[in-house]
């Protein structure tokens, strides 16, 4: 259970990025870019605080990387979810799916 | 395995600092670049596309320092910095150096010697059985001369007595 408001945000974007892998090989504009799409533009997350979160969740294991030459002929970083990575993800949308379940519990109580 | 991830990462900005953070900037400047391509596509002039492209970064430098922090810094390099200065300190006053070398020297000597003293001496017990009661028996001659060497037969009489 996440501590506090900062824990909560970091770990919703960590399980932001790994949904966003687990669709494909990606950059980091596309990772935003995907998000940005899957949530109806409802989620727009700072390229600020996408690759310190990136970096983070590649030095867990749960991404690959490696450079590779982009569609528009330049050399971009992607990112590629691992086997950890998915089951990371199997993890986080489960308890985040239990931490929804809670919330609607309480609030359904008169 | 998360920890040796960043021990290798941390280990890797020390040794090739220069090549991490160009690493990092190469990685952000794509970012920037596609999302210019991006506003163009919608409409915007060349001019107006980077300006809202570098806006929406923020401050491109602070990205940049915050994505290093997570691969390299933080203790690791005020540490190995720390250890650097110091070293330079003590090259630099040679007079203090040699003074802190010697004395260190005969202080960690002067302990050694009497601590293999004291450790031999007092601290080790001795290697018998039951040592804590093993004891000296002397005698006293009829002229009030002490000796602690006896006859045999004194001897024999002892070990019975004592069994």
């Amino acid at each position: 259970m996440p501590k506090n408001k900062a824990d909560l945000l970091q770990g919703t974007l960590d399980m932001l990025i790994l949904k966003s892998l687990s669709l494909g090989e990606l950059h980091g504009y596309g990772i935003i870019q995907r998000i940005r799409q899957l949530s109806d533009e409802m989620l727009k997350v700072e390229q600020g605080s996408l690759y310190p979160a990136l970096y983070r969740i590649e030095q867990k294991g749960w991404v690959s990387s490696r450079w590779d030459v982009h569609e528009t002929g330049r050399e971009a970083k992607f990112y590629k979810l691992t086997r950890a990575g998915r089951k990371q993800l199997e993890t986080e949308e489960a308890s985040w799916d239990l931490l929804c379940l809670a919330i609607a519990k309480v609030r359904q109580a008169t | 395995m998360k920890w040796f991830n960043i021990l290798r990462d941390r280990i890797r900005a020390l040794r090739r600092r220069e090549t991490v953070i160009n690493d990092i900037d190469r990685e952000m400047r794509l970012h920037l670049e596609l999302q210019m391509d991006a506003n163009i596509k919608a409409g915007m002039s060349p001019t107006e596309a980077r300006e809202k492209a570098m806006r929406s970064f923020g401050n491109l430098n602070r990205a940049v320092d915050a994505a290093y922090d997570v691969k390299g810094g933080g203790i690791f390099e005020t540490l190995a910095q720390d250890i650097r200065y110091g070293l330079r300190m003590l090259a630099k006053h040679k007079a203090f150096t040699s003074i802190a070398i010697i004395t260190l020297a005969l202080g960690i000597g002067a302990n050694t010697a009497i601590f293999s003293v004291v450790n031999e001496l007092l601290l080790r017990p001795l290697p018998y059985r039951d040592a804590d009661r093993i004891v000296t028996v002397w005698e006293v001659s009829p002229e009030g001369r002490h000796q602690n060497s006896t006859s045999s037969a004194n001897f024999s009489a002892w070990q019975e007595q004592t069994h």
